[in-house]
């Protein structure tokens, strides 16, 4: 990126661009109250909202519409006089980050080359970052993998089709933010072992899918970390870091 | 062959060398009897302690019957019964459960099929090893050899639990190699050919095993279509005994098998078609053939009857024996 930019909020009642965000999801135009919109604009151009890529903080995450996420965790299975010693990886339903900050709708405007979004996420991540209270802890979405000719998601067809007949993008289309704790209600409360999906859903598990690689890119840069969370619909990774204001 | 040369009578030590034969004959995991000779022994031993303690039950007891035909002297099957299942242990069934998933946003209910390791039938008694020569396949004797233990059961009822449940044997594949069942569930957690591991638990306690499989639901819409298909599935060899089980009033669609998937029935001692229907000998019976055993324990006899009491051949004295009918559903069966 060659122009200077700055990072201003996003002004009430100025929609949102209707760009792709990191999970795939085309950006719902005005964000929700309390929400902090964040857009990195042509430093020229302030006025005339010239804008490469936008941010949406969002604080105590889950207070109102319950937020579901799948845990992924281990059990070891052992037996001393049978040699055996297996480590059976397990998906359990929760709402572990009730209350957390989120980091929603990284979007970037179509046409910036890979290590232009990444650096222009960066800047946002960081600006957001400043706004949250030290010792938060902060999440990130991200989506899952994507089978290149069918466009169908491979932890989708292993798990949540079994559950919800109908089409996921649709019904994200529909519900909006609500359709995975709709979702949810249909997914098994209890354990479940991984090892009963097939290998490609299993394969996909934790896995960035394509439209959420320069997110993922910048994330990291940021100090976020996957800490062993997937969203349940897809399997994509849920990052995580907790706030300082030492930037 | 006449049906009154049939006699079934508890297992006796100069019956090893006919045992190891059905054993050896029979296959993995289909019989409950162990095709090792000083395993067999053992078993023979523990069955005779059985049926001649004076002591009161422990639960540990369990009692094996051989139908001989009296007309060739030679043991044609075999039956038993293990007073307690799991005795000490657990004994672990998976249970058939139907979860509804609902969501009145996403106008979504849905009958969900789940399977539970569950500990439910843990002290029942058990009818086990259940045996018959082909050859008597279509005669009364496989009534005879599966419907007289549970009139020993109601006999001497303060040695058992008064809730009877049956393993059957799940589909495998014809060399009893491949269970489709085992292979989608048991595998996964216990790395193991379906029958090393039922060599493992020596057809006994499976709660070793059972501890090493989720304790949570199974999905059953997970599994692959073969495992899916193999829930409840009878091995084609457990038709027989399965369908005298199932005439007898036992339920059949609440468990099933942690290892293979086949069905575990289970059901009251006295709602069962054959304890229903017991009588003292009388001259007040139906007229037919009856199954008839006598009320002794160590000395136990039980033979087939057509009544009115005709003179059979081995001359019995049927007088204080408990009868009960042949069932009309399988009496069908040429004698």
């Amino acid at each position: 990126m060659t122009t200077p930019y700055v990072v201003r909020e996003l002004r009430t009642g100025e929609p949102l661009p209707a760009w792709i965000n990191q999970t795939g999801v085309v950006l719902q135009p005005l964000p929700a109250a309390g929400d902090i919109g964040l857009l990195l604009v042509d430093a020229d151009a302030q006025a005339a909202d010239q804008s490469f890529a936008c941010l949406r903080l969002r604080s105590k995450l889950g207070l109102d519409l319950p937020r579901y996420s799948y845990h992924l965790g281990r059990v070891v299975h052992a037996a001393a006089e049978l040699n055996l010693f297996s480590t059976q990886p397990t998906l359990m339903l929760g709402n572990d980050h009730t209350g957390d900050s989120e980091l929603a709708d990284l979007a970037c405007a179509p046409g910036l080359d890979f290590d232009a979004q990444v650096a222009a996420l960066r800047t946002l991540i960081h600006a957001a970052l400043d706004r949250v209270q030290p010792c938060q802890r902060v999440i990130v979405e991200l989506a899952g993998p994507r089978d290149a000719a069918s466009g169908q998601s491979p932890f989708w067809q292993g798990l949540g089709r079994f559950f919800y007949d109908g089409d996921p993008a649709q019904a994200q289309a529909r519900h909006g933010d609500a359709w995975r704790s709709h979702l949810a209600a249909l997914l098994p409360r209890q354990t479940l072992y991984l090892s009963f999906l097939n290998e490609a859903a299993q394969a996909a598990v934790g896995r960035v899918g394509e439209v959420g690689q320069p997110a993922a890119q910048a994330l990291r840069e940021c100090g976020f970390a996957f800490a062993q969370h997937v969203r349940i619909d897809d399997g994509g990774p849920l990052l995580e870091r907790y706030a300082t204001r030492a930037s | 062959m006449n049906p009154t040369d049939l006699l079934l009578r508890p297992v006796a030590a100069a019956d090893l060398p006919a045992l190891a034969l059905i054993a050896a004959a029979t296959e993995h995991g289909i019989s409950s009897l162990p095709n090792d000779r000083a395993k067999l022994r053992t078993r023979i031993e523990r069955s005779m302690a059985s049926f001649a303690s004076e002591d009161a039950a422990s639960g540990e007891e369990t009692y094996l019957f051989v139908l001989e035909d009296l007309s060739t002297g030679e043991v044609i099957g075999t039956s038993g019964i293990a007073a307690s299942a799991g005795f000490h242990d657990r004994f672990y069934s998976y249970r058939n459960e139907f979860v509804v998933h609902a969501s009145s946003a996403l106008g979504v209910s849905q009958r969900m099929h789940t399977l539970h390791l569950c500990h439910d039938l843990t002290g029942y008694t058990l009818l086990t090893s259940f045996y018959i020569d082909p050859a008597y396949e279509d005669t009364l004797a496989p009534q005879l050899l599966s419907r007289a233990r549970l009139l020993f059961i109601k006999q001497h009822a303060e040695r058992f639990n008064d809730r009877i449940a049956a393993e059957s044997p799940g589909l495998t594949d014809d060399a009893g190699q491949q269970s489709p069942f085992w292979d989608a569930v048991g595998r996964r957690f216990f790395d193991m050919d379906y029958p090393s591991a039922e060599t493992v638990t020596g057809g006994r306690s499976k709660a070793y095993i059972a501890d090493l499989m989720p304790h949570s639901p199974i999905y059953v819409p997970l599994l692959p279509e073969a495992a899916q298909w193999a829930i409840g599935q009878l091995h084609p060899v457990a038709e027989l005994p399965f369908s005298i089980l199932q005439d007898e009033g036992f339920d059949a669609d609440t468990y099933i098998d942690i290892f293979d998937g086949g069905p575990t029935v289970e059901g009251s001692l006295q709602m069962l078609r054959s304890v229903r229907h017991a009588r003292l000998m009388g001259a007040d019976l139906d007229p037919g053939w009856h199954i008839a055993i006598n009320t002794r324990r160590d000395g136990f006899r039980a033979v087939l009857a057509e009544l009115p009491a005709v003179v059979s051949a081995a001359a019995r004295d049927l007088s204080g024996w408990l009868v009960t009918p042949v069932s009309p559903a399988t009496a069908g069966a040429q004698p």
